[in-house]
């Protein structure tokens, strides 16, 4: 009889320790399904996206751009990149629809969001080939970059140069100085826009590309200073972008050249 | 016989006795998984709700503050990889230091050096605002020997003795201290760390820079 009365008391004491640990979580409020704003991303993507062959062949004589060259050692402003973080955010996505994106993206959402690939034109020059940002472009490639955005906005490349860490602004590249490239949200756009040029990576260890793409309404004083989170796939790379009410997308990033 | 008896009757006894004691360290173990697991959902959740409220919170007392916490690494390709604040850093690593809270308020960094001399002014001081991320500029942080502890605090409000009094408090008692309204739960992932004070305002967790 005694050892069946432990039996009891055992379970007691197992529903006690559970009781416990749940009872230390606090009460949770109803909110909506949390959305991950990766899948709800992709899923735009996806629908929105040319499909071309991770390697297609090339059809043109290429026209190519070389970066700026300098007589002197140049000198401009050094600016702090744009923070662009390697993975996922922790926030949903919130909006009308956010369960729901597929071809349109709700301005009225908290994340707007860019892919990004860079097409490269392979050593036999007879083929270009889609790579992320994660596989960077090598001094002399020949390439271009390739965008497809959230939002309604405007692209510039503008030259990097100076130390690693303490980079400066050279001058813009793409397009003249003084103009800018204008986007549609979902509308894939190649630069430099003309079917024949390609920029050209140099062969300076320290020249670097600056890519920026901003809401076309995004102005110095709201536009959003969330970092990017970037998240490399198969031929490109996603970046998102948190956008508090209120403010606009402004995305930059830098393109290295792989050694 | 009665020997025999008395042996059955105390291996039986022995037998009943290992199966509570493990079924009661199963049963912690349990327990003290649940926990630590809810400790990530805890935060997320708290930290993620006020994002779903169109009306800003008015000054009703907190259920209890919440951050999540990443030390962004950065490289000289511009890109930053987030690690948690228990992960060990390096004389030179160029850092960022990345906060996400459940309330508004005000951000400190205190720096503790080698020799266990926590610096009175905080290194660096900023607002965080619910449902947005803070982050630092680049910290670097260099020495020939020792660690340096860098405390990313969510300061609360007004705190007896001042924040860096607060601070002091806390690391004192691990995580409580003798002010009742300090009692920190964390858990880390491999890039972020999620702190929760379970019972009232202000947060704090420390990030660790070994110099060899």
């Amino acid at each position: 009889m005694k050892k069946f009365a432990l039996v009891p008391t055992a379970v007691a004491l197992f529903a006690a320790c559970i009781g416990a640990a749940a009872i230390a979580q606090p009460q949770k409020t109803v909110v909506p399904e949390s959305v991950p704003v990766d899948s709800a991303f992709s899923r735009w993507y996806l629908a929105n996206r040319i499909e071309e062959p991770i390697r297609a062949p090339l059809a043109v004589t290429i026209n190519p751009l070389p970066m700026l060259v300098f007589r002197t050692a140049p000198s401009g402003p050094v600016f702090e990149p744009q923070p662009v973080i390697l993975g996922m955010p922790e926030l949903p996505l919130i909006g009308p629809g956010a369960s729901t994106t597929g071809s349109a993206w709700n301005n009225g959402f908290n994340y707007q969001g860019m892919n990004v690939s860079m097409v490269v034109v392979d050593a036999t020059g007879a083929a270009r080939e889609f790579r992320p940002l994660s596989a960077p472009v090598r001094p002399g490639d020949r390439f271009k970059i390739r965008l497809v955005a959230t939002f309604d906005g405007y692209a510039q490349v503008d030259q990097v140069g100076g130390d690693l860490w303490a980079p400066q602004r050279l001058g813009q590249l793409y397009p003249a100085a003084g103009s800018v490239v204008q986007l549609k949200a979902g509308e894939t756009v190649d630069l430099p826009l003309a079917r024949n040029e390609y920029f050209v990576m140099s062969a300076e260890p320290t020249h670097r590309l600056a890519v920026s793409v901003r809401d076309s309404a995004a102005t110095v004083t709201n536009r959003s200073a969330q970092p990017l989170y970037r998240q490399d796939i198969t031929g490109s790379s996603n970046f998102l972008q948190l956008v508090p009410k209120g403010s606009r997308a402004s995305m930059e990033f830098l393109s290295t050249a792989g050694r | 016989m009665k020997t025999k008896q008395v042996t059955g009757t105390t291996a039986t006894k022995r037998r009943a006795l290992v199966a509570l004691t493990t079924l009661s360290a199963v049963a912690s173990m349990a327990a003290s998984s649940l926990a630590s697991a809810a400790t990530k959902d805890v935060v997320l959740d708290r930290v993620v709700t006020p994002a779903y409220v169109t009306v800003a919170p008015t000054s009703a007392a907190p259920i209890g503050d919440a951050m999540v916490v990443s030390v962004l690494v950065a490289s000289h390709d511009g890109t930053l990889t987030p690690k948690a604040t228990d992960a060990l850093f390096r004389t030179g690593d160029r850092l960022h230091l990345k906060v996400l809270a459940s309330r508004n308020g005000a951000i400190q960094i205190y720096n503790t050096n080698p020799l266990g001399v926590t610096t009175p002014e905080p290194i660096w001081k900023g607002e965080v605002r619910v449902g947005e991320e803070t982050i630092t500029p680049r910290l670097r942080l260099e020495g020939n020997r020792g660690e340096d502890q860098l405390h990313v605090v969510l300061a609360p409000a007004a705190p007896e003795g001042g924040i860096l009094g607060w601070l002091m408090d806390v690391l004192k008692g691990k995580g409580k201290s003798t002010r009742k309204d300090v009692v920190l739960d964390s858990q880390s992932t491999p890039t972020s760390t999620y702190v929760v004070n379970t019972a009232g305002q202000g947060l704090t967790t420390t990030v660790r820079i070994v110099h060899q």
